[in-house]
C-alpha cells in the first residue's frame, strides 16, 4: 500500500538507521515483519476459533439453551459496540495512511481516536457485564438469576437497553416469584445443577442448588453465560491489549518518530486492530441475535 | 520381594511360540473375536515382511556399499525415478485400504446390538464396576449368558472409565453424564478380566472385575440369587452382613478402609461412637445422624483434613425406599467399632443380642478388604447364620414377570432398577441426566420446538418407546436408548404390560396424576 | 572406516586467522542471557531440554522400577485397599510429570528449538532468524514455562495424565493450573518458534536458492512451523478453558454443569495428534540430511521427500480423531479419521524408500550420526507398523488404551524423534562447538542405546496385545516377565545415555579440535568455520545443489573435507579458501 510513495533522501537515511543488522533492505525487513504479522493474527484467529467451535457443538445440542439465554442480552449494546468497532477501524486504518504519508499531527489524532473508540466499547461492555452480575447470569453454579410468574427473567435485558428502559423495579423479587411458582404447583427445588459431589473440589460444600428453577427455563442456561463470558471476554482482552499498544504507538508518534521512512509498527497494529474489529463483526450476530 | 520361583512359574506358563506365531492377542472368547484375530493376524504378516524387508536392505547396503580405501565415492545412480516412487506410494496405498476396510466392516458391527439383546446396565466410579441385570439384581462380578448377545448400558459417576475385556474383545470409554453401550455375544464358558483402561485417578489399575460367562441356565439362577441382598438361601442376613457386602459393590472401599489405614476418606475402623472434628474447627460426635449425613448427603459436612467434592453421592441408594441400605452400611461401621454405641447405631435393631454373626463381622480379620475386593459379592459371605428375629421386609422379591398378579406399578417400580431408568431419572425431583419422574405425569413440559405439552399418556408412552421423536428442553438429544421399543412396545405383545407398569409407577410419583395421565389397562390386579 | 586418525589440529585458515568465534563473542552471563544469536539461544534450548530430558529420564526409571513387581516396588500399599490407592496416587504423578516433561518440554521443542536454531539460519546462509528478538523471547517462554512446570510439581504434583483429560483434570486436587499455565506458555513458545522459522525460510533464503534447491531439513522445519502456528492455538485455547474450570467454574468441559468432557478430548487431540508431526518431522529432515551425507550420493527423490513432508503436515490435521474411536462418538464420523489415518501413513512410507534408495550404490560411511539414523529408520518402521494396526478400527477396540499404544508411541517418540535428534546432535556437534567426540565409545554407546530400546518397548507391544491397560501401579501377575525385560531395556538405556553424557562432556574440554567440515557436508553449514563467527559467514556463501559432494574430498591435513577445483560444468561453485 505504500510503495507509491516517494521517499527522499533524509527518510531513506531514517529507514536505514532502523535496518536491522540480518536484513538487507529495508523493504525485506518490512515484507518479513508483515508475513509474520499475518501469521501471528492467523494464530490468533485460530485461539478464538476453539471458542467458536464450542459455541457451534453447544448450540447444536442445546439449541433451546441459546434461545431462551438470547433474550437475556441486549442487541441494542452489540449493535453500537460494533458501530464504535467500524468507526475505530476506519481512524485506525487513517491512522496507517496518515503515517506513510508523513502527515503527524493528523497521525496522532487518528490514534487517539481510535484508543478512544476502544475505551468506549469496553465502557459499554462493562455496562453489560455489570447489569449481568446484578442479574446473577453468569456461569456454572453462579448462574442464578431471578424469575418472573410467568417464567420469564426479572430482568429481561442488559446493557444500554437497561440504561434507557429500565424496566420496572420487580413488583415481586426473586423469593416472592418463587412462592407464586410454588402456589402455581410447581416444583421450585429443582436445580439445573446436579448435586455436589461431581463438582470441582472445593466447591462442593457451597454447591447448593444454585437457582429455583421454573418449568419453563431449560437446563443448562449456565452453557451459554459461559461461553459468552469466554468469547467476550477473550475478545475485550484483545481490545484492551490493542488500546495499550496503540497508546505506545501514540506516544512514539507525538515525538515525531513516524514517517514516509519508518512507519512498521504502526502498519502492523493497524493490522491487528482491524482482525479485533472483525472479530467482533462474528461475534455479535452469534450472540446477540439468537432468534 | 520378588518371587524369583513364582516369576520361572510365569515363564513356564508364557508360551514363547506364541510371540513367534503372531498370536499375541488373547485367544478372543466373543463373536467378535474370530474377525478381530484374522485383521490382526493378516497385520502382523504384512509387518513381519515389511520389517524384515527393511532392515535386511539397511544391513545388506550398509555392509555392500561400505566406504572403503577403493569405494571413497559412490557409484553413479540417478537420483529419482518416478515410476519407482509411484510403485512405492500405491502399493502401501493399497495394503493399507485393505486394513482400513476389513476394519470399518468388522466395526460397524461391533456398533449394532441386536434388537434381542440381554440388557445390563453397568455403573461405573472410582475405583469399582456395579452391574445391574434385568431383575434388578446387583452384583460387582459380570455375569454374562453364553451364547447370548448382551447389551451393556453404561454410566458413569464421576469421571472417564474405560469398559474393557480383552478376551471378549471389546472396549468402549465411559463419559460421565451420558449413556455409553456396547455389545457382546460370549462364545466360551469361563473367567475373565474386565480392566479399567480409562486412566481414572489413585485406583485405575486396581478397577478391576471378574467376567464370568457360564450357561444361560447358571445364569438365571445366579442373578436370581443376587437380586436379593437381604437373604441368603430364602432367610435372613444380619443388617451387618448385609453393610459388609454393601462396602465392596457401591465401592465405598475404595477410600475407607476397614483397618485403620490411611485412605481418601475416613477409616471406619473405631469410627463409629468416637468424635471427629470437622473443616470449621467443631467437633462432634459420630452417631447415627453424623454417619446418615455424611453417607446420604456428602457434602453437607466436611471432616478436617479429608479433600471436599470427593465422595459420589449415591443418589436415592440410601433414602427413601432404600433407607436400609443405609442401616445396613452404618451396622457396619457400628460393628468395625469398640465405640459403638446406641446413638451411633440405626434405629432398626440389627438382630437379637448376642447372635454369632455380630461377633464374627466384629472382628477386624473377617473385613480384610484386601480379600473382599476380588472375592465375588454376588455370591454371600457365608458367615450368615440364621436368625429368628424378624429382618425388615425386603424391598426387591423376586423376578417381575413372578406367577403371583402384583400391582402395576409395583412392577413399574422394579422395572424402573432393572431397566436402568435409574441411572438417568430420579424419582425424587433431583436433577438427572433425563427428566426426574417426580411430579413429571400431568405437568407441562417444554418441549426443544418451543411448544409446551401436558406430560399425559399419551406423552409418556411416545416419550419412551420413541424417544428420539420429542426432546423435552434442557435434557440432551440422544442420550435416551431406544431400546425400549424392542422391550416394551405391540400392541399385543406381552411387553406392553411392562409399559403401562412403568407409566402407572410414574403417575404414582405425581399429585397431578388423572385419567388422561394413567395407562388404559387398570392398576389394581384384576385377579384379585 | 575410521578417519579421525591424523594427529592435525583441525584448524582450517579461516579459523586460525579469527579466532573469535559466536562462543568466545561475549563472555559474560549478560551476553548470553540477553543474546540475539540464534546459534547461542540454540544452545540455551539445547541445554535446557538436555536437562528436562535428564528429569523425565529418571521418572521413566521410576516408572520402570515401580512395575518390577505387581503391585509395585516403589509405592504400594501397606495391606488395605485405601492405603494401595492412596500409594498409587504417587505413581500416577510420576508417570504424568514423565509424559508432561517429554512431551512438551523435550519432544516437541528439542529439534525445532536446539537445532533448527543452531542450523536453520546457516544452511540459509543468512546471518540471524528473521525475528532475532522474538526468538528470545519463545526460548524465555519456553524457560518459564518449564519453571512453572517444575514449580507445581514442588507444590503438589498434578496426577492427570499429559492428556488432562476432562473431567478428572477438573474434580483432582492437585496443581493443575500452574502446570497448565506452564504449559500453555511454552505453547507460546512453539507459535513464536513456528512464525519465526517460517518467515524466515520465506524472506531470508538467499538468492540462488529456490525453494527446491533447500536441504531437506529445511522443508522439514518449514512443515513443523506450519503444524505449531496451526495447531498450537488450539491447545492453547484449550487450556485457558481448562484453567478457568478450575479457576472460575466455567463448566463447558465439566458435565456436573452441562458440559461437555468429550469437546475437551476433540480439542486436545486436534492440537496432539499433528503434535505428534511436530516431533517427528524434524527428525525427518534429519535423517534426510545424514543419509546422503554419509552415503556420498546424491539424496534420491528429493521432490517426494520434501513435498511427503507438507503432505504429512496437513493431512496430520484430519486425523485426531482416531485417539478417541471408543468414546463414542459417531461410528461414521470414526470410519471417516481411520481413512484418513492411512492415507498418512504413506508419505512416511515414501521417505522410508527414499532413505534406501539413497543408500543404494552408495559409499557408505558408518560414523555415530549415520548409525544413529539406521536405528532410526529400523524402530520407526516398527512404530509405524505397529501405527497401522491401531488405525484400523476393530483392532484400535482391542487395543486402545493399552500397553500395545504406550509401546507404540514409544518407537515412534523414542526410537524416532529423540534416535534423530541424537543423530542430529552428533552430526552438528563439532559445528556447534567446535570439537570431536570420541567416534569409538560414541559408536557403541548407539548400539546399546538401540538394543535398550528394543529391550524396552518390544515387549511393551506384547504384553498390550496380551491385555495390559497403560497407566496402571499396579498389574495382574501374568505380564510380570514382559514388566521386567521392560525394565532391564530401561536400565541398559540409562547406561548408554550416561555414557553419551559422558563423551560428550569430556569432548567439551578435552575433545579433537574440530574441521570446518568433518562428514563432508554439502550444505552452506559446512562453509563456515567450526563454530562459527559471530555473523555466520566471514563471505557470503554461494548456493549450489546441497546434495552434490562430487567436488568435496578428504583432506588428511585438516581432517576433514575440502573443496576441490571442478570441472567447469558444475553447479557447485568453489567458495571456501584454503
Amino acid at each position: 500500500m505504500s510503495e507509491a510513495i516517494a521517499i527522499n533522501p533524509t527518510e531513506e537515511q531514517v529507514a536505514r538507521d532502523h535496518l536491522a543488522h540480518h536484513f538487507d533492505t529495508p523493504q525485506q525487513q518490512f515484507d518479513a515483519g508483515t508475513l509474520g504479522m499475518w501469521m501471528f493474527l492467523a494464530t490468533e484467529m485460530l485461539l478464538f476459533s476453539g471458542l467458536f467451535c464450542a459455541y457451534a457443538e453447544f448450540r447444536a445440542t442445546h439449541p433451546d439453551v441459546f434461545r431462551y439465554a438470547g433474550q437475556y442480552l441486549d442487541p441494542v449494546s452489540g449493535l453500537i459496540n460494533a458501530l464504535i468497532l467500524l468507526t475505530s477501524g476506519l481512524t485506525m486504518a487513517l491512522a496507517v495512511r496518515f503515517a506513510q504519508t508523513g502527515k503527524r499531527f493528523a497521525l496522532s489524532l487518528c490514534l487517539a481516536l481510535t484508543m478512544l473508540g476502544g475505551v468506549g466499547f469496553l465502557a459499554i461492555h462493562a455496562k453489560e457485564y455489570f447489569d449481568n452480575g446484578q442479574a446473577k447470569l453468569l456461569w456454572g453454579t453462579h448462574y442464578a438469576p431471578s424469575v418472573g410468574p410467568n417464567g420469564k427473567p426479572v430482568a429481561p435485558v442488559t446493557g444500554l437497553t437497561a440504561l434507557v428502559a429500565r424496566p420496572k423495579p420487580a413488583a415481586s423479587p426473586g423469593w416472592q416469584s418463587l412462592k407464586s411458582l410454588g402456589k402455581a404447583g410447581f416444583v421450585v427445588s429443582h436445580s439445573a445443577i446436579m448435586p455436589a459431589s461431581v463438582g470441582p473440589s472445593g466447591v462442593a460444600a457451597s454447591q447448593k442448588p444454585a437457582a429455583a428453577e421454573n418449568p419453563f427455563q431449560p437446563a443448562n442456561v449456565q452453557v451459554f453465560f459461559g461461553i459468552y463470558f469466554l468469547m467476550t471476554g477473550l475478545h475485550s482482552l484483545h481490545v484492551i491489549i490493542g488500546i495499550i499498544v496503540i497508546g505506545w504507538l501514540l506516544i512514539r508518534s507525538l515525538r515525531g518518530e513516524f514517517g514516509p521512512g519508518y512507519n512498521a509498527p504502526v502498519v502492523y497494529v493497524g493490522m491487528y486492530w482491524g482482525v479485533v474489529d472483525m472479530v467482533w463483526m462474528f461475534l455479535f450476530p452469534l450472540l446477540y441475535l439468537i432468534h | 520381594m520378588t518371587n524369583i520361583p513364582q516369576i520361572l512359574g510365569h515363564l513356564g506358563q508364557m508360551n514363547l511360540g506364541r510371540i513367534v506365531a503372531a498370536l499375541w492377542l488373547p485367544h478372543g472368547e466373543s463373536t467378535f473375536s474370530p474377525p478381530v484375530q484374522f485383521l490382526w493376524d493378516f497385520w502382523y504378516w504384512i509387518s513381519v515382511f515389511f520389517t524384515v524387508l527393511i532392515v535386511g536392505l539397511v544391513v545388506f547396503f550398509s555392509i555392500r556399499y561400505r566406504h572403503t580405501k577403493d569405494r571413497t565415492i559412490a557409484e553413479d545412480s540417478p537420483s529419482h525415478n518416478n515410476p519407482l516412487e509411484i510403485t512405492w506410494t500405491v502399493i502401501p496405498l493399497i495394503i493399507v485400504m485393505v486394513i482400513f476396510a476389513l476394519g470399518f466392516t468388522q466395526y460397524m458391527n461391533m456398533d449394532s446390538p441386536p434388537a434381542n439383546s440381554y440388557n445390563i446396565h453397568v455403573i461405573a466410579q472410582k475405583w469399582s464396576w456395579t452391574f445391574v441385570y434385568e431383575n434388578g439384581a446387583i452384583s460387582n462380578t459380570l455375569y454374562l449368558p453364553v451364547n447370548t448377545p448382551v447389551k451393556l448400558n453404561m454410566t458413569s459417576k464421576d469421571v472417564l472409565h474405560g469398559f474393557w475385556i480383552p478376551d471378549l474383545s471389546i472396549q468402549r470409554d465411559v463419559v460421565p453424564g451420558r449413556v455409553m453401550t456396547t455389545w457382546v455375544e460370549p462364545t466360551n464358558p469361563g473367567t475373565y478380566w474386565l480392566q479399567c483402561a480409562e486412566y481414572c485417578g489413585d485406583g485405575h489399575s486396581e478397577m478391576r472385575a471378574h467376567v464370568v460367562v457360564e450357561p444361560y441356565a447358571k445364569f438365571q439362577k445366579q442373578i436370581v440369587a443376587a437380586a436379593n441382598i437381604f437373604e441368603q438361601d430364602g432367610k435372613p442376613l444380619p443388617l451387618a452382613t448385609v453393610g459388609k457386602k454393601l462396602y465392596t459393590t457401591l465401592g465405598c472401599l475404595g477410600c475407607h478402609s476397614v483397618d485403620g489405614s490411611k485412605g481418601t476418606g475416613p477409616s471406619w475402623k473405631n469410627l463409629a461412637g468416637s468424635t471427629e472434628v470437622l473443616a470449621n474447627g467443631k467437633t462432634v460426635p459420630v452417631n447415627y445422624a453424623f454417619l446418615k449425613t455424611m453417607i446420604s448427603h456428602p457434602g453437607r459436612v466436611l471432616i478436617k483434613g479429608f479433600p471436599a467434592g470427593v465422595m459420589p453421592s449415591y443418589g436415592s441408594r440410601f433414602t427413601g425406599k432404600n433407607v436400609k441400605n443405609l442401616y445396613a452400611v452404618v451396622w457396619y461401621i457400628n460393628s468395625l467399632s469398640k465405640n459403638s454405641n446406641k446413638a451411633s447405631q440405626p434405629p432398626v435393631p440389627d438382630k437379637p443380642k448376642g447372635s454369632e454373626p455380630a461377633a464374627s463381622s466384629k472382628s477386624p480379620k473377617t473385613a480384610a478388604p484386601a480379600t473382599a475386593k476380588t472375592s465375588q459379592t454376588a455370591t454371600p459371605a457365608t458367615t450368615a447364620a440364621p436368625t429368628t428375629a424378624k429382618a425388615p421386609a425386603t424391598p426387591v422379591a423376586k423376578v417381575p414377570a413372578g406367577p403371583q398378579p402384583m400391582a402395576l406399578h409395583v412392577l413399574g417400580a422394579k422395572l424402573y432398577k432393572s431397566l436402568g431408568c435409574i441411572g438417568c431419572h430420579t424419582v425424587n425431583g433431583q436433577p438427572g441426566v433425563g427428566p426426574s419422574w417426580k411430579n413429571l405425569a400431568g405437568y407441562p413440559q417444554k418441549l426443544t420446538t418451543g411448544k409446551t405439552v401436558i406430560a399425559d399418556y399419551k406423552f409418556l408412552r411416545t416419550m419412551i418407546l420413541d424417544p428420539g421423536k420429542m426432546d423435552i428442553a434442557g435434557s440432551p438429544a440422544g442420550v435416551m436408548p431406544v431400546m425400549y421399543k424392542y422391550q416394551l412396545s405391540g400392541k399385543k405383545h406381552p411387553h406392553e404390560n411392562k409399559l403401562n407398569a412403568i407409566i402407572w409407577y410414574i403417575n404414582t410419583l405425581s399429585n397431578r396424576g388423572s385419567k388422561a395421565t394413567e395407562p388404559p389397562v387398570p392398576d389394581v390386579p384384576v385377579a384379585k | 572406516m575410521t578417519t579421525i586418525t591424523g594427529n592435525t589440529m583441525g584448524h582450517t585458515p579461516a579459523v586460525a586467522a579469527k579466532p573469535d568465534n559466536y562462543l568466545t563473542h561475549g563472555k559474560t552471563i549478560g551476553s548470553w542471557l540477553f543474546t540475539l544469536d540464534h546459534k547461542r539461544i540454540g544452545i540455551m534450548y539445547l541445554i535446557t531440554a538436555l536437562l528436562a530430558f535428564f528429569i523425565g529420564g529418571m521418572l521413566a526409571e521410576v516408572i520402570r522400577t515401580q512395575l518390577l513387581v505387581p503391585q509395585g516396588l516403589i509405592f504400594h500399599g501397606t495391606g488395605s485397599v485405601a492405603s494401595s490407592y492412596a500409594a498409587y496416587r504417587y505413581y500416577n504423578q510420576v508417570f504424568t510429570l514423565h509424559g508432561i516433561i517429554m512431551v512438551f518440554l523435550v519432544l516437541i521443542p528439542i529439534i525445532p528449538g536446539a537445532l533448527g536454531n543452531f542450523a536453520m539460519p546457516l544452511m540459509l546462509g543468512a546471518k540471524d532468524v528473521a525475528f532475532p528478538k522474538l526468538n528470545l523471547i519463545s526460548y524465555y517462554l519456553y524457560l518459564v514455562g518449564a519453571i512453572l512446570a517444575i514449580v507445581s510439581t514442588v507444590l503438589g504434583a498434578v496426577d492427570t495424565g499429559w492428556t488432562f483429560y476432562t473431567p478428572f483434570s477438573i474434580q483432582t486436587e492437585s496443581y493443575v493450573v500452574v502446570m497448565v499455565l506452564g504449559i500453555f506458555l511454552v505453547g507460546f513458545s512453539s507459535i513464536f518458534t513456528g512464525i519465526n522459522f517460517m518467515v524466515t525460510i520465506h524472506k531470508l533464503r538467499p538468492p540462488g536458492m529456490s525453494w527446491f534447491r533447500m536441504p531437506l531439513f529445511l522443508w522439514a522445519i518449514y512443515s513443523t512451523s506450519l503444524i505449531q502456528v496451526a495447531a498450537t492455538p488450539v491447545v492453547g485455547i484449550t487450556f485457558v478453558l481448562l484453567m478457568m474450570e478450575r479457576v472460575m467454574g466455567i463448566g463447558i468441559f465439566n458435565p456436573a454443569l452441562g458440559g461437555n468432557p468429550v469437546l475437551f478430548q476433540e480439542f486436545f487431540w486436534f492440537y496432539s495428534h499433528p503434535a505428534v508431526y511436530i516431533m517427528i518431522l524434524p527428525a525427518m529432515g534429519i535423517v534426510s540430511e545424514i543419509i546422503p551425507t554419509f552415503s556420498r550420493k546424491h539424496i534420491f527423490g528429493y521432490e517426494f521427500i520434501a513435498l511427503s513432508s507438507l503432505a504429512i503436515a496437513l493431512i496430520g490435521f484430519l486425523v485426531w480423531g482416531h485417539h478417541i474411536f471408543v468414546n463414542g462418538q459417531s461410528a461414521e464420523l470414526d470410519a471417516v479419521f481411520s481413512f484418513l489415518t492411512f492415507i498418512v501413513a504413506v508419505p512416511s512410507a515414501i521417505k522410508v524408500w527414499n532413505w534406501l534408495a539413497t543408500m543404494y550404490k552408495g559409499a557408505i560411511v558408518l560414523k555415530t550420526p549415520m548409525l544413529y539414523v539406521l536405528s532410526f529408520i529400523v524402530l520407526f518402521t516398527i512404530g509405524g507398523l505397529t501405527g497401522v494396526v491401531l488405525g484400523a478400527l476393530s483392532e484400535d477396540v482391542v487395543l486402545h488404551d493399552t500397553y500395545f499404544v504406550v509401546g507404540h508411541f514409544h518407537y515412534v517418540m523414542m526410537g524416532g524423534t529423540l534416535i534423530g535428534f541424537i543423530a542430529g546432535m552428533h552430526y552438528w556437534w563439532p559445528k556447534m562447538f567446535g570439537r570431536m567426540y570420541n567416534e569409538r565409545i560414541a559408536q557403541w554407546t548407539c548400539v546399546v542405546l538401540f538394543i535398550g530400546i528394543n529391550l524396552t518397548f518390544f515387549p511393551q507391544l506384547v504384553v498390550g496385545a496380551e491385555g495390559m491397560p497403560r497407566r496402571y501401579a499396579s498389574y495382574l501377575p501374568v505380564y510380570q516377565p514382559y514388566m521386567i525385560a521392560s525394565t532391564i531395556g530401561a536400565y541398559i538405556q540409562l547406561v548408554a545415555f550416561l555414557s553419551m553424557a559422558g563423551y560428550l562432556m569430556h569432548s567439551l574440554f578435552y575433545g579433537k579440535k574440530a574441521p570446518m567440515n568433518p562428514w563432508g557436508g554439502g550444505s552452506l553449514e559446512w562453509e563456515t568455520a567450526s563454530p562459527p563467527p559471530h555473523d555466520n559467514f566471514e563471505t557470503t556463501p554461494s548456493v549450489g545443489d546441497p546434495y552434490d559432494y562430487s567436488d568435496l574430498v578428504f583432506d588428511p591435513a585438516v581432517n576433514g573435507y575440502v573443496h576441490i577445483e571442478k570441472p567447469v560444468e558444475s553447479l557447485a561453485p568453489v567458495t571456501a579458501t584454503h
